[in-house]
């Protein structure tokens, strides 16, 4: 019994293990197998771009293995090799007994290989082209078992955008190189260009040698559009890859340069409609996919594609060029665009601009006020002096009725010469001797007339303050000419104390009366009011570096009240005072330099002091 | 002829009474009234101002006054009018040290009886009643000629001479 339920069990799980191998086997087909012939340089930058998005297709989109199997036919290099039958014997010897799902071929020449030498050796292969861009086979008429993708050369695309950048450019510069696939490309470009070119001229380089090259680029008159085509030999049998050399061949152009490759753009071409060989493998990979898929199932394979070419410029080269962005033709990838450092930085660029704004507002405006400030001020010291001689015509007013009595008196004189003459003159004999000086006295007494008039002139002026020396002296003997007058009206006796040789002050000796005069006739209303003696003292006294006017009366002297404001504006003991006299003689005093005391005296009544520095001996107070 | 005759010695006696106004004594004054000039005065003039003492002391001394002294202010007027004999006292009234007002009440009450005539730049009206309320007896303002001078003359000494207080108004030149 229980040996019988071992062996059952060993062959169940026997039977469960086969099972399960059979199944574990069959989740791994067998891979499929291409052969991928390489015409062109598998290193130039175009190929390997091409191969890395093709295996990388691959790789995503099949479930299946792919495992390439790749040969190197150097097509472009060797381009006889295409006709050997060696090298097909070659291949077909390497893998004799191998079975191939597909053939990829990588450039036209390739292609052309594949179907005209190998497809024979290898019957019911499929084959698939990628990177198709040379104009040697008709891509319109290949064979059933034959599909891929091909470029269209885009030359004339690519002189239209360059066009549109350099509106004004005058001549077209085509670079190509001498091999046979480089030569293949210059008929149909410029067959493709020459409809475009309008006004301009085209020129095609193509016999140079790398070093000829960059300096003939280098001397590139302005006004000219170079285009690049695929340049992989000089004329001297130098072979290279044109895409490792376009950061030098664009460095030292002194025009701008397009190109007609993607992977050049970035190394220093402006751009161009170009073909994207990267892209291209992406697209052949997918394409291969399916074509490994529909040849497995018999279904036909998929239609051949034209690639699509990729519009693109390099946002360096528009600045480096001072090529405008907005010329460019809808549809354009711009690369590389570098922030500018206005995009970098735009927030602390704002704010330092606005703390610039800022401090720019803050100056600007303290330029302002002081400009306003020392208007103002000059206002004031305008204002001073009209307030000043305001007060002067109010003071020449007060003293109307003394400056009437003073012109009278020559007026008088001259009146009485004048009938004392004629009088001489009718005497028989005439007396024409004293006549003559009667003359004489009535001239001298129209000047001191005149002279009146000038005083008063001189007070009632209205201006700019004079900065002169002035002898206070002068001042008060002349003050007391007008006041002697008034005073006897009043009553009050007006005496004069003057300290011998007083030293000068600087001033302005109309303002200074001006003081004098009101100081006095405020002291002769004191004076006037009093019952006892009336007397008014205007004098002047020298102090360590001041001198002073001063002026006492024998009035009622001052109340501590009415002292602490007597110079105060609109302040007035009288009943009618506009309260103004003292405020001028105070902002008179200090515009001097000086300062105005009110006290009492000691026998009564008031002492009104004005305080004035000497003027120094330089004359420069 | 006789025509003209006449009319010539209208200009001759009119000419003649100006000369003798001026220059001879009790000529007839074209206002009326009794004498005179200033023929053979003496003249005090009292006055702050030099350029009127000058003038005044010409004017009066070709109008035939024998003397014109002079006075700068109140108190030399009043020494001199009360130690010596004048005809005549011509006084500013704004003088200093003391002013008219006050040098011709010092007069009247020192005894002084000479004519006194107040002379006053000062146009005020009230001055002419203070100025005879204190002693003078006529008031001249400035500027005046002499016309004026001779009118202020007479009315003086005719309200000395009449030795009572002061009758009548007085039909001063305006």
């Amino acid at each position: 019994m229980k040996a019988r339920l071992v062996r059952c069990s060993a062959w169940l799980v026997a039977v469960l293990l086969a099972a399960t191998t059979v199944a574990w086997s069959q989740d791994l087909p067998p891979p499929k197998r291409v052969l991928m012939l390489y015409g062109h340089d598998p290193n130039a930058p175009g190929a390997v771009a091409f191969t890395n998005e093709l295996r990388a297709a691959v790789l995503a989109g099949s479930p299946t293995r792919v495992v390439f199997y790749n040969e190197l036919l150097d097509l472009d290099r060797f381009p006889e090799n295409a006709r050997r039958e060696e090298l097909v014997d070659y291949i077909v010897e390497k893998y004799r007994g191998f079975s191939f799902d597909a053939i990829l071929t990588d450039g036209t020449r390739a292609l052309k290989f594949a179907i005209e030498r190998l497809s024979a050796r290898f019957p019911g292969v499929p084959v698939v082209y990628g990177l198709a861009f040379e104009p040697e086979v008709d891509f319109s008429a290949l064979p059933e078992n034959v599909t891929g993708r091909h470029h269209r050369l885009p030359f004339a695309a690519t002189l239209e955008l360059a066009r549109a950048l350099q509106p004004d450019a005058q001549r077209v510069v085509l670079v190509g190189g001498s091999s046979p696939t480089d030569s293949l490309l210059l008929p149909t470009a410029v067959r493709d260009m020459t409809p475009l070119l309008g006004g301009m001229q085209l020129v095609v380089w193509q016999d140079w040698t790398y070093a000829s090259l960059l300096q003939s680029l280098r001397t590139l008159p302005p006004r000219t559009i170079t285009i690049l085509s695929g340049f992989s030999r000089d004329r001297s049998g130098q072979h290279f890859n044109s895409g490792d050399l376009i950061a030098s061949v664009t460095r030292w152009a002194s025009a701008p340069v397009y190109g007609i490759a993607r992977n050049w753009v970035g190394d220093g071409v402006v751009g161009g409609v170009t073909m994207d060989f990267g892209d291209d493998g992406l697209h052949t990979g997918r394409l291969l996919l399916q074509v490994l898929d529909r040849a497995s199932a018999g279904l036909p394979l998929p239609p051949s594609e034209v690639a699509r070419p990729a519009q693109v410029v390099d946002w360096r080269a528009l600045q480096r060029w001072g090529l405008s962005e907005s010329r460019l033709p809808p549809g354009t990838e711009v690369l590389f665009r570098t922030p500018t450092v206005w995009e970098r930085f735009r927030t602390l660029i704002l704010a330092i601009a606005a703390v610039v704004a800022l401090q720019s507002a803050l100056i600007a405006s303290l330029l302002l006020e002081r400009r306003r400030r020392s208007r103002a001020l000059r206002l004031v010291e305008e204002s001073k002096d009209q307030l000043a001689h305001i007060g002067r015509v109010a003071t020449v007013g007060e003293l109307t009725a003394a400056i009437a009595h003073e012109l009278r008196q020559p007026l008088a004189a001259i009146r009485a010469h004048a009938e004392a003459g004629a009088m001489l003159l009718d005497r028989t004999p005439s007396d024409s001797s004293e006549a003559r000086e009667v003359f004489r006295d009535i001239i001298s007494d129209d000047l001191r007339a005149v002279e009146v008039l000038d005083h008063m002139r001189a007070l009632l002026r209205a201006g700019d303050s004079v900065a002169a020396p002035v002898d206070l002296n002068e001042v008060c003997e002349r003050a007391e000419e007008l006041l002697v007058q008034d005073a006897a009206r009043r009553g009050v006796q007006l005496r004069l104390s003057l300290e011998p040789k007083l030293p000068p002050v600087i001033g302005d000796a109309v303002q200074l009366q001006q003081v004098v005069l009101n100081l006095a006739l405020n002291a002769m209303d004191a004076a006037q009011a009093s019952p006892r003696a009336r007397e008014v003292v205007l004098g002047t006294s020298a102090g360590s570096g001041e001198v002073e006017i001063f002026v006492r009366d024998t009035g009622p002297g001052l109340s501590p009240e009415v002292r602490a404001r007597i110079f105060e504006p609109f302040f007035s003991t009288k009943a009618q005072g506009l309260g103004m006299g003292l405020a001028i003689v105070r902002t008179i005093v200090e515009k001097h330099r000086g300062r105005v005391l009110a006290e009492n005296g000691d026998a009564g009544g008031a002492v009104f002091r004005a305080r004035l520095p000497i003027a120094d001996p330089a004359g420069v107070p | 002829m006789f025509a003209d005759d006449g009319v010539e010695r209208g200009i001759a006696a009119f000419v003649s009474f100006r000369v003798m106004d001026q220059t001879g004594p009790g000529s007839t004054s074209p206002i009326g009234g009794d004498t005179d000039g200033f023929e053979g005065l003496r003249v005090l003039y009292a006055d702050d101002h030099p350029e009127m003492q000058r003038a005044v002391g010409r004017l009066l001394k070709v109008s035939g006054a024998s003397s014109v002294a002079n006075a700068h202010d109140g108190r030399e007027a009043t020494e001199r009018a009360l130690a010596e004999t004048f005809d005549l006292v011509l006084m500013d009234l704004r003088m200093p040290q003391m002013d008219g007002f006050e040098a011709a009440r010092a007069l009247r009450a020192g005894g002084c009886r000479v004519p006194l005539v107040a002379v006053t730049a000062d146009a005020d009206p009230d001055v002419r009643g203070d100025a005879l309320a204190a002693g003078f007896d006529a008031v001249l303002t400035k500027p005046f000629g002499l016309d004026e001078l001779i009118q202020a003359l007479q009315l003086a000494r005719k309200r000395q001479s009449a030795q009572t207080s002061v009758a009548g108004r007085d039909s001063s030149p305006p």
